[in-house]
């Protein structure tokens, strides 16, 4: 059962807290984005007291990922800036694809920009998938987006929806423009007060007259293919390192702008072999 | 009535370039520059809104077909204004377009990991004597 760590450290070292993380939560994939220190310093605070992580090559300078196996299970499939693709195959485990993703920030941007370039990385992973002859992926990061944004949900766009026995029907056939593959968001469950963590991963409020407050800009998603493997109750939204609070007396993110996006994931075996004597 | 032809008869005179067409020439230009190691080329795709999406990508064959996507612009019907969908800056003509590719092919981040993927197809020498 991979277990994956997400956060957005907003240039911050958060050298000790990172640490804290990956070790207390025993993290597989650790991905950060607006990580600025170089890999050897974050290996070097990781593999302290034990070597246990590899750092993995990428040309996606906006996120950097470390993993607890070597990067020979990994292939790099497709980057930009903003997204790197692998394909993980780990012993003995189906491949899947880990989509890893940074997007641009609405501050700059006009909504219906996001929801172009939203319908853009739906399209790249319909094809990365149709490329690797499997659709056993998940898609994690800062998108910048709300689950519920057009980007996030179109049928074109990532298609990303909040009900699993909905995303359990596989896809959606849109006349005249042929059949999308569904994602199930389990951030929409994570939404607001009645959940055991925070309303949100970012929070900021303005005096103008349209303000949310708590948004969920980090979010993963699944294709239905693995969403009976994810467990929705280990999808959890962090806010504390040990003694070290990651959110303010208001409980507010204090550390990062961002909060830490936790979750574990099974992977169908490749083979069921019975038990055999060596 | 029904011969009657109202169409102009210079339609296909002064076609403009399209942004595909000029983005397409420069991508064509990068294999002989890097020995075919490494090649360019455009994805052209059009969404349900009618923007047409020209994203620019570096791919390298020997490695797996990995992709790098070096930047994405979007236009409508009109081929002008073209948007960087990075900055949603918008290049009003073709001058302005080509000003835009020069910045971003000759950008030191572009070189640097045009250089980085060459160097990673390099052949890995076979160890001749493993003592096993």
């Amino acid at each position: 059962m991979p277990r994956v760590l997400f956060w957005n450290l907003n240039r911050k070292v958060l050298r000790d807290e990172v640490s804290y993380l990956a070790h207390r939560h025993d993290v597989d994939i650790l991905i950060l984005a607006e990580d600025n220190v170089s890999s050897l310093f974050r290996l070097s605070v990781l593999n302290a007291h034990s070597p246990t992580y590899f750092a993995t090559s990428t040309a996606c300078e906006r996120i950097s990922i470390y993993t607890t196996f070597s990067d020979r299970f990994i292939s790099l499939r497709h980057e930009s800036p903003y997204y790197t693709f692998r394909e993980i195959h780990l012993p003995a485990l189906l491949p899947f694809l880990l989509v890893a993703i940074h997007w641009k920030s609405l501050m700059w941007r006009s909504k219906e920009s996001q929801t172009i370039a939203l319908t853009e990385i739906g399209r790249i992973i319909r094809e990365e998938e149709a490329s690797c002859n499997h659709r056993r992926t998940i898609v994690v990061g800062d998108f910048n987006a709300e689950p519920f944004e057009n980007g996030m949900v179109a049928a074109n766009g990532l298609h990303a929806v909040m009900s699993h026995s909905v995303a359990a029907r596989g896809q959606r056939t849109l006349s005249p423009f042929g059949s999308y593959p569904f994602f199930y968001n389990p951030m929409w469950s994570l939404y607001g007060d009645e959940n055991d963590g925070p309303p949100g991963t970012y929070y900021r409020s303005s005096s103008e007259e349209l303000c949310q407050f708590w948004h969920m800009f980090d979010q993963v998603l699944v294709r239905p293919e693995l969403s009976p493997h994810l467990p929705r109750p280990s999808v959890k939204v962090v806010t504390e390192a040990g003694d070290t609070s990651l959110v303010n007396a208001s409980g507010h993110p204090t550390l990062s702008d961002h909060l830490p996006l936790l979750f574990t994931f099974g992977l169908p075996v490749a083979v069921e072999i019975e038990y055999e004597q060596s | 009535m029904s011969n009657l032809d109202l169409w102009p008869d210079n339609l296909l005179e002064e076609i403009p370039r399209s942004p595909l067409e000029i983005l397409s020439s420069q991508a064509a230009l990068l294999g002989s520059k890097t020995q075919n190691i490494i090649l360019a080329d455009v994805a052209s795709t059009i969404n349900e809104t009618g923007k047409f999406i020209l994203c620019f990508y570096l791919r390298v064959p020997s490695l797996s077909n990995y992709q790098f996507d070096l930047f994405s612009v979007w236009h409508g019907i009109d081929l002008y204004p073209v948007h960087d969908t990075a900055t949603e800056r918008a290049l009003k003509n073709e001058q302005q377009l080509i000003n835009f590719i020069v910045e971003k092919l000759n950008d030191k981040r572009t070189v640097k990991i045009i250089r980085a993927l060459a160097a990673q197809t390099r052949k890995i020498k076979p160890f001749d004597d493993i003592p096993f």
